[in-house]
């Protein structure tokens, strides 16, 4: 008997459309289930109603049973502790502020005795080896080490059950890597049941029992990893979920049928393997996988659409830039780098390199220790931080970008002698404004009109920025009730209203599923064809060797790498991209998908 | 002190009582040598960044005192000096003397029993009596250092905002305000917004099906007992020492104080007994480690 079954259950938030319809599911004992799908699809709300405590307000028809029983009927206390929530973010899950006590925090919501209470918390440390954390802080942990210890104040309960709504979207990725080993761990040595939403299912695939593909509320796809893969592989919303090495696989067979006959790959290893099967095929018939010609690819980059102008002057140039939060600690190390025009920068490195620390710098929020930076005249900077929520606050977001416009533009006193300004002359137009001769009035106005090529856009502008990034569906709402990918773009557009020549992204793509990451990888390519320059930190090495120019790695404080991404992850064996580790030994020169299908012609 | 528990409950009435006696005792001889055991004690346990913030504080406060007091107070019949209409009499000035001296006993007292219990251990007290409390309380703690650090991220991104668009603009007091209420506004809605979230998780996790209970759990051992009791005794013996007047000197009207006069009875020694226990205590812990 399964553990837990969907019999038909379909559910609605009040006065809305169907958000799952007609799921049919089963989940048996010992399961690892991964959901995956579009943002909106539904994923989050089929796994909140699977727990009575959180389980959103709607209309839902079905029943859900848990363990033969329907899932509103059982007890609190069976709800509480046998079936356990992790969220996404780490930091808000939270409740105390040092590790023993949020751990501790559920058995005393049991109402366990002192004793019983010790016992678990001691178990559960010695198992995961949180020994020398148990009195630190909660401030003090890293991303990844915060979010083991809730999943340890969740496993205190000793539950049968996981639920799991995108754990390791908030992580960097070797804490997330780290997580799922653990993640697995429990499943293979302790049965227990686990149902994951993800969106990067790269390093999850290998282990999963089953993959629930959601679309729109129905079950799209739903079976073992394996022939799941061939079954969405033609689907163009869901291919782009498939692991790099599957879809490399399927390119490959859409040309050599050979491959049909072997195993579909799921891991690196066997992505390989089916590689050197595929060689050892083509040597029979003189042809090879690998090039037969070496392509100069010094030459392709530098005929990329986009032309960066390098003679013109430099944008930003910084030297000598040091920096730390506390004596103790020096984060940044002199760094010396110039920005040019027309760039797509993407700065990487590990957990705690000082990424954003360095572009925060950059983008002249704070001011290095040591050192300079110089900008070029008239340089208008936009930034967009890490969690974009920071930059709301507004009711609507069509308010949002209306005082961007007004507002933080003009200082108050400067507006009425905008509007007298404008009545005399009658032109919006900033140019005549600076041609005409200035008065006896004070006309800082004309200082400010000029010194900054910043008229407010017009407001086709605006319409056209708005309806180029589909927000127009938007604008009514509240800022806050957007999903994480819509709250990005918001914050985007708002950097953007104000004409800047270089726009700083901190971790765009954090919590992206791959077509939303798609949407946006498009939408600033045409930025940058416009003119704009990009710098983004990310942990994304796909999506950083797929779409910028130019990728610098700090380590130990300083620039290690500055290049194209060709040139870093090819030289790199374990920091590269997940094209680059399977095709290595074929194409040492591809780290991107349109790598590989350009070679191989596929 | 890492190789002695005492029981959080016996460390609160020691120290109490310590508080007690600061105010109750005004003899300079017994405050200054309670000044200078609560120094060693404190010296003891660690000089740490709080209690020179502490002295920090307190100095400036102490000089106000002893300036005020005689300015303010004209009772006494001992003047010194004249000012306009008034003395600055010996009482006032010994009085202000007298009186900061016990507030920094008190400052150092409280600086010293903050090292010596940490705030869990207060929790594990209260808790059967106001367990909300004590929740809320951890919560607050948790919250506070988010906080902070949202609101340097939102002042970032907001002084960042006005140098890119008005570099040159100055801001006047009522703009200074305005800016200011929005920072705030935005942590607060966002704050609000995160905290959903983490009402679910706590919800998810089970709180509120019962009552709650406490992980920590302290134990009486032999040395709270023995603690106890000569806490007791030391006690018993210096309030008779006190209510028969040692310890105390007359201020007001007269200073009837003689420096010649010696304090040295068995009082006095049953008075700097009580202050030893600890510094006892973390001696020969020191003494073990070397």
């Amino acid at each position: 008997m399964s553990l837990i079954k969907f019999e038909d259950f379909s559910f609605r938030y009040p006065h809305q459309e169907n958000t799952l319809s007609q799921i049919n599911l089963e989940v048996g004992e010992g399961e690892f289930i991964l959901l995956c799908g579009p943002s909106g699809s539904g994923k989050t709300t089929l796994l909140a109603n699977l727990k009575n405590e959180i389980h959103p307000p709607g209309d839902s028809d079905g029943i859900i049973y848990y363990d033969g029983q329907n899932i509103r009927d059982i007890p609190p206390e069976q709800s509480a502790s046998e079936i356990g929530f992790l969220f996404q973010n780490p930091e808000d899950q939270m409740v105390s502020d040092n590790v023993l006590q949020e751990i501790a925090f559920p058995l005393e919501n049991m109402g366990l005795s002192t004793g019983e209470i010790r016992n678990r918390v001691a178990e559960m440390t010695a198992f995961f080896g949180l020994d020398k954390h148990l009195y630190q802080n909660v401030n003090e942990l890293s991303g990844g080490q915060k979010q083991l210890v809730n999943l340890c104040s969740l496993l205190v309960l000793k539950p049968r059950v996981l639920l799991l709504d995108e754990p390791t979207s908030q992580l960097d990725p070797i804490a997330a890597y780290d997580f799922l080993s653990i993640l697995r761990r429990l499943n293979e040595e302790f049965s227990i049941t686990i149902m994951a939403t993800e969106h990067k299912i790269d390093n999850m695939f290998p282990f999963i029992d089953k993959a629930i593909f959601l679309k729109e509320g129905y079950v799209q796809y739903s079976d073992k990893p394996r022939y799941i893969c061939s079954q969405a592989c033609s689907d163009h919303v869901f291919s782009n979920y498939l692991p790099y090495v599957t879809r490399i696989n399927f390119l490959l067979q859409s040309k050599y049928a050979y491959l049909g006959n072997l195993e579909i790959p799921l891991n690196i290893r066997e992505g390989r393997s089916n590689l050197n099967l595929l060689n050892q095929e083509l040597k029979k018939s003189q042809t090879s996988l690998r090039p037969t010609i070496t392509r100069n690819y010094e030459e392709y980059d530098k005929k990329t659409p986009i032309p960066v102008d390098k003679s013109r002057n430099i944008l930003l140039s910084c030297r000598d830039i040091w920096f730390g939060y506390v004596p103790e600690h020096i984060v940044l190390k002199g760094i010396f780098m110039d920005i040019h025009p027309g760039e797509f920068l993407s700065i990487l490195g590990g957990n705690g390199t000082g990424k954003t620390t360095l572009l925060q710098i950059l983008a002249g929020l704070m001011k290095p220790k040591k050192g300079k930076i110089r900008y070029r005249e008239d340089l208008n900077r936009g930034y967009v931080h890490q969690n974009p929520m920071i930059h709301f606050r507004q009711e609507t977001v069509q308010e949002e970008f209306q005082e961007v416009s007004l507002e933080d533009h003009l200082p108050t006193e400067k507006k009425r002698e905008v509007k007298l300004f404008k009545s005399i002359f009658k032109s919006k137009d900033s140019n005549s404004v600076t041609k005409s001769p200035a008065s006896e009035e004070s006309f800082d106005l004309k200082r400010s009109f000029h010194s900054k090529n910043n008229s407010p856009l017009s407001e086709d502008e605006k319409m056209e920025l708005i309806k180029l990034f589909e927000l127009s569906s938007l604008l009514g709402k509240h800022p806050y009730d957007c999903s994480g990918g819509e709250q990005q773009k918001i914050a985007i557009v708002k950097a953007l209203l104000t004409r800047p020549d270089i726009l700083f992204l901190d971790e765009p793509t954090k919590g992206m599923d791959p077509i939303s990451k798609l949407n946006l990888a498009d939408l600033l390519k045409k930025l940058q064809k416009k003119g704009l320059t990009i710098v983004m930190t990310t942990h994304d090495l796909d999506f950083a060797a797929e779409y910028s120019q130019r990728c610098m790695l700090i380590f130990n404080g300083g620039i290690q790498v500055d290049d194209t991404p060709r040139a870093v992850f090819s030289s790199n064996n374990f920091y590269t991209t997940f094209v680059n580790r399977m095709v290595k030994d074929y194409l040492p020169q591809g780290v991107t998908l349109s790598d590989v299908k350009k070679e191989w012609a596929v | 002190m890492k190789l002695t528990i005492i029981h959080p409950a016996v460390y609160v009435l020691y120290y109490f009582i310590l508080i007690l006696f600061a105010f109750l005792y005004n003899d300079p001889y017994y405050l200054a040598s309670f000044l200078i055991c609560i120094s060693v004690l404190i010296a003891l346990q660690g000089i740490s960044r709080e209690f020179k913030n502490v002295i920090k504080f307190f100095i400036p406060m102490s000089i106000l005192i002893i300036i005020l007091n005689p300015l303010t107070s004209h009772v006494g019949t001992t003047p010194i000096y004249i000012i306009g209409n008034f003395f600055i009499t010996l009482e006032a000035l010994v009085y202000g003397v007298l009186m900061s001296l016990s507030l920094l006993i008190i400052l150092l007292v409280f600086s010293s029993y903050n090292r010596a219990v940490s705030y869990q251990e207060m929790f594990y007290l209260f808790s059967k009596r106001f367990p909300h409390i004590s929740m809320v309380t951890i919560m607050a703690l948790r919250f506070i250092p988010l906080l902070n650090y949202r609101l340097t991220e939102v002042n970032k991104i907001s002084k960042f905002n006005r140098t890119n668009t008005h570099p040159e603009g100055n801001q006047s007091w009522m703009d200074k305000i305005k800016r200011t209420a929005h920072l705030l506004a935005v942590v607060v809605s966002w704050s609000l917004e995160e905290s959903m979230l983490t009402a679910k998780s706590m919800k998810a996790r089970g709180y509120g099906i019962k009552e709650r209970t406490s992980y920590l759990s302290y134990k009486f051992r032999r040395t709270d007992y023995i603690f106890l009791s000569f806490i007791t005794i030391t006690v018993l013996i210096s309030v008779t020492g006190l209510m028969q007047g040692y310890g105390r000197i007359e201020v007001y009207p007269t200073l009837s104080f003689n420096v010649s006069e010696n304090p040295v009875n068995r009082y006095y020694f049953t008075f700097i007994a009580l202050l030893l226990p600890i510094i006892y205590l973390e001696f020969r812990e020191k003494l073990t480690w070397y």
